[in-house]
């Protein structure tokens, strides 16, 4: 049983440095990793999991260091071994592979040579370049990835995200590690990409019988690939066990929560909800393509970005635009406001011809259409108040300061807010409660549509299932139709009448919810679906009452 | 899953004609911009524009004046005269020096190379200097030998270029009598040739390192930052956690992303470099075209001035050049996104 | 207000304001402290240092040096800083203007910014002054002419920055006209780095114009420290003092320049912090 044990991380502690809102980035941790299996280390932001992963190997920031508690790696402590003892260790026996591959490479360094060198680093006796060159060409073409030779002589840049997540692995694999640490590495990536690299990593871990320790913060992902999960909060264990137990048979409150947050497993409504009439917001045939000059000789490049796109959104009816990255939904959701124009096409909007309009017509259009942007960080203007952010709508309308102020307290409190907030600045909010002033400030202006893009992608899992539900519940009371922007199938289930999926600028299918779940029509949304983190484990829309049915 | 086909060689093969021909147009244009803008200035002198040409000196007699009307057409309309100027430019007729008695063009060349050896010194000595105190800066941030560094810094950024030479004379000419204090060569020796490269040198070395002082604290400090920031990135800690000791972490994967930037600055401030000189050229009595400028600007010798301008406008589009040409050798980004 | 109370605890920032408040004191002194014209031959010649009555010496024709130094100050004051006001006008509406409409207007003003770059600057600065006569205005509007390009290209930058963000889209979206969203939204937040690069081109505007004068090309009337120095380059050997005390006159001011820029750039952009992931 011992010689099984890989990682024994023992009442770890890590302080941060003094100052900060709290005194421990990880207070008595205890974990194990085993030979041959995968532990899902699982918790939002600010739970210490990545912490915990960085203490391993050392690699924490300057500031930052072990307090107290041992770590034991094949039997030593490690948390008290001299530099020479944990470069041997790193990229050798224990590998670590991160969260955003563009930046995680150098990136004007061929990748082939950053695999060599990651080989170059440990192998004994001496290899000869040559021998290191045959070598990579086998880890990238063990990694799945074709013509591993003009591959290994590309600069990551040329890459895509998946490809590049892949060379990090063939880094991470060079030297045949014993355990592997992955810091949420498919956090960045899109849905069907991320189901390749799970894939890859579930098929490495067992053709090498590797311990694999995985942080993420998605219960879809532990439920496809973990063997043993340990539940962190705020610097703490909370839960751990098998993933059966866990996901059956929570114990802790929080972990309770956090399995329920998770989007398209709280069983949605099949009650109609009655949409029906004219389109409120009808477009048809948008084209937009980017150009960008590429100076005087060379020809500038151009990008599709719609390609023929039409839409149609009804009173109260709420439209998801779901697709990855490159699908053209963001420019399709900007087009809706006016944002960018499209190259043709046209936008009937309220009976009118929304693209036509210009000036000061425009401007006494738009506010029927109001967004919510993906990041509340950049999306609020750090020197101005948010009280006075939410007012200057109306306030451009004619409505008088007093009355403005007095309607954006009253906003403030309806999304959740005290009634101070409304004289603070941004910075003094968190995430959530930044995208809640968002709301708030889009609402300010009684839209009749509601453009959401992206607005719960950047928030933790459970904020995410708050907002949702705050904008199930706006929606009704303000009568508002919403066009949901989303890569995250999930949470178009939870909320959307009728889905659009979308790929390379086009629209590929559409429908109401429940058929594009039940009986997709296009390969590229089966193969969506499919991709969707857990589906097995948890349902789809208009399931049974019980979200926790495992389909085995 | 689509792999980028691509053909390394070749793809930046057509980035560096693409580049050459981007850089060629980029010569001609600011050719032709300060060709016209020193039309303007002749004619935006108070004054006859034919005195101006003549050199202002007041004693021009009339016959000299009406055979440069004639020959500068300055009697025609402006667009005229304009075309004449920019036909003679291009053909290398950049005037006459009347004080001087020769053609502004022989000149010129005549000063150029001092010039070029004293500004290309100083640029390279600025770089490759500043590179390697700023990198050690960066990686030993927050040690003495850092704040040290920021002191001697900011002491030299802050100083007069022509001051800085001026006290380098005083200490090491006047007081400690190692090196000249002026001139190119000494004179009325003879000397076998490297004897001459090194007398060449040791004149050389004041006035090169009062030019290239002021942009070595620039550079350095630059490069300090950007060491900084390169080490906080993603990938180093990659580099890390690939078992890297330090020193080859800063050789391979900080120095060549942290320089980018500071090429980048080294050749927008190449303007400046080349303005210092004329002030260098001055202090040391080298002979280039700044000290011509100076000579120039005494005797109101317009031609003269307007060719110097001209010369050492070329001479920072050729550093401009070299900075690019730098910069593509690092990242790869630039010639292969274009060839894509 | 927090940025005040926050510089007032930046060390090298007060270190700064404190030498840069003894120039200005200085400056504004100087008709007290040197009641006769700098001009004036008081003393003998080639005094040294700590002469009766010349703390700092004397020149060649016998004038004071600490009276030259003190009105001095008040020539590279004014100077600085009124081509830095005209550089900074010029370069920021450039820079707005193509960072906000961007497309042809954009490439036309870089362009434009792109050769006045490449041309040496002194010796375009030198041309205006020769060209135009050495006075103070005109020796004002050469280097404010030189001067503009950093700026416009910062400003083009941050509005480029700028227009692109959320929070600018999102007024935009509120219905705000574009006038109001430029005023309230892109100007205060690309403020702060116009701020210190125009306090630091105070700076290179003080070196221009002391290089001008130390090359004789300055207005013949004012004492300047350049002058000065240039002056009394071809007695160096005999009388150090007459080019040293100028040139570390001129040295205090731009250093104290500089540190006031430098800590009015920490206090205006906090760095974002390196926020340790407690993820």
């Amino acid at each position: 049983m011992s010689e099984d044990l890989l990682l024994s991380v023992e009442n770890l502690s890590v302080a941060l440095p003094p100052g900060g809102d709290r005194g421990f980035a990880v207070e008595e941790v205890s974990l194990t990793v085993r030979r041959n299996e995968i532990v899902c280390l699982v918790g939002e932001s600010g739970s210490g999991k990545s912490i915990t992963a960085h203490a391993v190997l050392r690699l924490l920031p300057p500031n930052v260091a072990v307090a107290s508690g041992a770590i034991r790696f094949a039997g030593a402590d490690i948390a008290a071994a001299p530099e020479d003892t944990m470069r041997s260790l790193r990229g050798g026996a224990i590998s670590m592979i991160f969260q955003e591959p563009l930046s995680a490479l150098n990136p004007l360094a061929r990748v082939g040579d950053q695999i060599a060198e990651a080989i170059l680093m440990h192998a004994r006796p001496r290899t000869s370049r040559a021998e290191r060159a045959t070598r990579v060409l086998e880890l990238i073409a063990a990694v799945g990835l074709p013509d591993p030779s003009t591959l290994a002589r590309s600069y990551p840049f040329q890459l895509s995200g998946g490809q590049r997540q892949r060379i990090m692995i063939a880094m991470a694999m060079a030297n045949n590690p014993a355990l592997l640490l992955a810091d949420e590495p498919t956090t960045a990536l899109d849905v069907t990409t991320q189901k390749q690299i799970l894939t890859l990593i579930r098929q490495l871990q067992a053709e090498r019988g590797m311990g694999v320790l995985f942080i993420t913060h998605d219960f879809g992902v532990v439920a496809d690939i973990a063997d043993r999960v340990v539940v962190m909060r705020n610097g703490r264990v909370v839960e751990q066990g098998t993933v059966d137990e866990v996901l059956r048979a929570p114990k802790d409150a929080y972990t309770k929560a956090l399995i329920a947050a998770v989007p398209g497993t709280r069983p949605a409504s099949t009650a109609s909800r009655g949409i029906t009439g004219e389109p409120l917001l009808s477009a048809q045939g948008l084209n937009k393509t980017f150009v960008t000059r590429q100076g005087l000789f060379r020809p500038p490049r151009r990008v599709q970005a719609l390609r023929d796109v039409a839409l149609s959104l009804r009173p109260r009816e709420t439209v998801a635009v779901v697709g990855e990255s490159g699908s053209g939904k963001s420019t399709l959701g900007r087009i809706i406001m006016r944002l960018i124009e499209p190259d043709n096409g046209t936008v009937d909007f309220d009976g009118v011809n929304f693209l036509g309009l210009r000036g000061a017509q425009l401007r006494a259009a738009r506010r029927k259409v109001q967004i919510v942007f993906q990041d509340p960080f950049a999306a609020l203007d750090p020197r101005q108040k948010v009280g006075e952010a939410i007012a200057r709508g109306p306030m451009a309308y004619g409505v008088p300061a007093s009355e403005a102020m007095a309607d954006a307290k009253r906003l403030l409190a309806r999304v959740g807010l005290k009634d101070s907030a409304a004289g603070r600045y941004p910075h003094e909010f968190s995430g959530g409660q930044r995208q809640r002033i968002c709301i708030a400030r889009a609402l300010a202006l009684k839209p009749m549509v509601l453009v959401a893009d992206e607005a719960v992608s950047a928030l933790d899992v459970s904020v995410q299932a708050h907002i949702l539900a705050l904008l199930a519940e706006l929606r009704e009371e303000m009568n508002l139709a919403m066009l949901f922007i989303t890569h995250d199938l999930r949470v178009a289930a939870e909320i959307a009448d009728r889905i659009v999926v979308m790929r390379y600028g086009e629209i590929v299918e559409h429908g109401e919810t429940q058929s594009v779940f039940r009986s997709p029509r296009h390969a590229y949304t089966s193969a969506l679906l499919d991709a969707i983190p857990g589906r097995r484990l948890f349902a789809g829309p208009g399931a049974a009452a019980s979200a926790n049915v495992m389909i085995a | 899953m689509s792999i980028i086909a691509l053909d390394a060689k070749g793809g930046r093969g057509v980035a560096v004609v693409l580049a050459i021909a981007g850089w060629l147009a980029k010569f001609v244009a600011v050719v032709l911009v300060i060709a016209t803008f020193n039309f303007v200035l002749v004619h935006a002198a108070p004054g006859d524009p034919a005195q101006v040409i003549a050199g202002q000196s007041g004693s021009a007699d009339a016959k000299l004046l009406s055979q440069l009307r004639a020959e500068y057409g300055l009697d025609k309309p402006y667009p005229v005269q304009l075309a004449t100027y920019l036909k003679r430019i291009l053909t290398l007729d950049l005037g006459f020096s009347y004080r001087q008695q020769r053609p502004v063009l022989s000149l010129l060349l005549e000063r150029l190379p001092a010039t070029l050896l004293l500004t290309g010194t100083a640029f390279l000595l600025a770089l490759l200097v500043g590179v390697v105190l700023g990198t050690l800066a960066g990686v030993r941030a927050g040690t003495w030998s850092d704040t040290l560094f920021t002191v001697l810094s900011l002491l030299l950024y802050a100083m007069p270029v022509f001051w800085l030479g001026l006290m380098l004379v005083l200490l090491f000419s006047v007081k400690l009598e190692w090196l000249p204090a002026f001139g190119y060569v000494t004179i009325g020796v003879e000397m076998t040739p490297l004897q001459h490269i090194r007398d060449i040198a040791s004149h050389l070395l004041l006035p090169a390192v009062s030019l290239a002082a002021v942009y070595l604290a620039i550079y350095a400090r630059l490069m300090r930052s950007s060491v900084i920031e390169v080490t906080h990135q993603d990938f180093i800690k990659t580099a890390r956690a690939k078992g890297l000791k330090q020193p080859r972490i800063i050789a391979r994967h900080i120095l060549r992303n942290a320089i980018l930037p500071v090429v980048t600055v080294a050749g927008m401030q190449a303007g400046a470099l080349v303005g210092g000189a004329v002030v260098i050229e001055t202090v040391f009595a080298w002979p280039g075209l700044g000290r011509l400028t100076y000579d120039a600007v005494l005797q109101r010798d317009y031609p003269v001035m307007l060719g110097v301008f001209l010369a050492m406008s070329i001479i920072v589009i050729v550093l401009n050049l070299v900075t690019d040409a730098i910069y593509r050798l690092i990242d790869p980004r630039v010639s292969l996104r274009a060839a894509s | 207000m927090d940025t005040l109370k926050a510089f007032l605890r930046h060390p090298t920032g007060m270190i700064g304001l404190v030498i840069l408040v003894a120039v200005v004191a200085l400056a504004a002194t100087a008709p007290a402290l040197f009641p006769d014209d700098p001009w004036d031959m008081i003393g003998a010649p080639f005094q040294p240092p700590l002469s009766e009555g010349l703390w700092l010496g004397s020149d060649m024709l016998g004038r004071d040096v600490a009276a030259g130094i003190a009105y001095g100050a008040r020539v590279s004051l004014l100077i600085g800083v009124a081509s830095t006001l005209a550089a900074v006008f010029v370069g920021v509406v450039i820079g707005a203007i193509a960072g906000y409409f961007g497309g042809r207007v954009d490439e036309v003003m870089m362009r434009v910014t792109e050769l006045f770059q490449t041309i040496p600057g002194f010796i375009l600065a030198i041309l205006l002054v020769t060209t135009l006569g050495p006075t103070l205005t005109n020796v004002i509007v050469a280097i404010g002419a030189v001067s503009w390009p950093p700026l416009a290209r910062l400003t083009r930058a941050e509005f480029l920055r700028l227009r692109g963000r959320e929070f600018v889209q999102a007024a935009v979206c509120q219905g705000q006209p574009p006038f109001a969203v430029v005023l309230r939204h892109i100007l205060p937040n690309a403020i702060s780095p116009i701020i210190v690069t125009g306090s630091l081109t105070i700076a290179t505007a003080i070196l221009i114009e002391s290089a001008l004068s130390f090359m004789g090309l300055g207005d013949p009337n004012l004492m300047s420290w350049g002058f000065m120095i240039g002056a009394s380059r071809t007695v160096m050997r005999q009388a150090w003092w007459m080019s040293v005390f100028p040139g570390i006159a001129i040295l205090l001011t731009v250093l104290a320049i500089n540190l006031v820029g430098e800590g009015l750039n920490d206090t205006l952009n906090p760095r974002i912090a390196r926020r340790v992931r407690t993820a």
